[in-house]
């Protein structure tokens, strides 16, 4: 990992990259020394959420990049959920930077067919937690994916849309991190959807607003409401 | 004509913008050209968030503009306007960089305006 964004750093108009694991923080980066480790951590979260969000209306985007004034930074998802940052200066030439990208990733990829857990060469921003055990193996959930099930695609769309009229714009968050959990417990079914509404209601928490939602929900899905 | 139809009109007319959506930065939508907005709604004010937080954590200015990038150039570019946030999905193979240049320009006019009559 260090390579690659050494890979990354070497284009003109990088200043630096850094690969972020969601729940865990940064893994590795060469960015200078302004960006303290807090901030980097900060950084790599709020693109996983941007990103995360985009994915629920794209399921076929592929990179976040943010323009501010004095730089840009650009985010891409890769091997095993991580993610790359870049930050680089405005006027860095993009497309010069997206195929580099895509090289040293193809170039990581042929070089690392590993799945997780490279130590962090450099600047392990989260040692403490890059250094604790991988945890155990349970079958990754893909949300999008799952939303394109056939037979689920419907009552996942109008679960989600009665859940952003209950929370708002973290319904697709909240959304996500169900789908997750629910069907790691058991198989995603239309027969299971209920095990779904609970895990939403209890993630609304709000009495009032769980019964509306639950409410909301019957109107369009006839689910065992026990 | 109400000033978001005014908005409206205007931003529907800028090469490459397919759909659109304004909104609050709570949320709420001010305007838009879909069927059904929630959604991207949704995206857009979680990108306006995400990308302002990123500002405020690492001292950067007010972002410009957040750009979701997909196939074909149909991105999703996210701009931010005082307080609001304004979502614009480009057209297949259109320009980025014109249409941010548009939009950028189209908006900096309108909080010019607005400092202009504030005094």
């Amino acid at each position: 990992m260090q390579q690659l964004i050494e890979e990354l750093k070497s284009i003109p108009g990088v200043v630096g990259a850094s690969v972020y694991r969601p729940k865990q923080g940064v893994l590795c980066h060469n960015l200078p020394t302004l960006f303290k480790a807090e901030r980097i951590n900060e950084i790599g979260k709020h693109l996983a959420k941007i990103h995360a969000a985009g994915r629920h209306n794209f399921p076929d985007l592929s990179e976040v990049m943010v323009n501010y004034e004095e730089a840009t930074i650009l985010c891409r998802q890769f091997q095993g959920g991580d993610f790359l940052l870049a930050v680089c200066d405005p006027g860095v030439n993009f497309n010069l930077l997206a195929m580099s990208m895509n090289l040293a990733l193809e170039d990581f990829h042929g070089t690392v067919p590993t799945t997780v857990a490279q130590t962090p060469a450099a600047a392990p921003v989260a040692e403490e937690k890059a250094v604790s055990p991988p945890p155990p193996s349970t079958p990754k959930v893909d949300p999008a994916a799952l939303k394109e099930t056939e037979g689920l695609v419907e009552p996942l769309q109008i679960m989600l849309q009665a859940l952003t009229k209950i929370m708002g714009p973290m319904a697709m968050i909240v959304f996500d991190d169900a789908l997750i959990a629910w069907a790691s417990k058991q198989a995603p079914a239309v027969s299971t959807l209920k095990i779904l509404l609970d895990i939403l209601c209890e993630e609304i928490g709000d009495q009032e607003k769980v019964g509306r939602y639950r409410e909301l929900v019957k109107k369009q899905l006839s689910l065992d409401q026990n | 004509m109400s000033a978001a139809e005014r908005f409206a009109n205007r931003i529907a007319q800028i090469k490459g913008v397919d759909q659109f959506v304004l909104t609050r930065q709570d949320g709420q939508i001010i305007t838009h050209n879909l069927s059904n907005p929630e959604q991207l709604a949704s995206v857009v004010t979680l990108g306006g968030y995400g990308a302002q937080a990123i500002q405020k954590s690492v001292g950067f200015s007010q972002f410009r503009y957040l750009v979701c990038t997909r196939p074909q150039s149909q991105n999703l570019i996210v701009f931010s306007l005082d307080k609001y946030f304004l979502g614009i999905q480009q057209k297949p193979d259109t320009s980025q960089a014109e249409l941010v240049s548009e939009v950028s320009r189209f908006l900096q006019h309108i909080l010019s305006r607005r400092k202009e009559t504030n005094g």
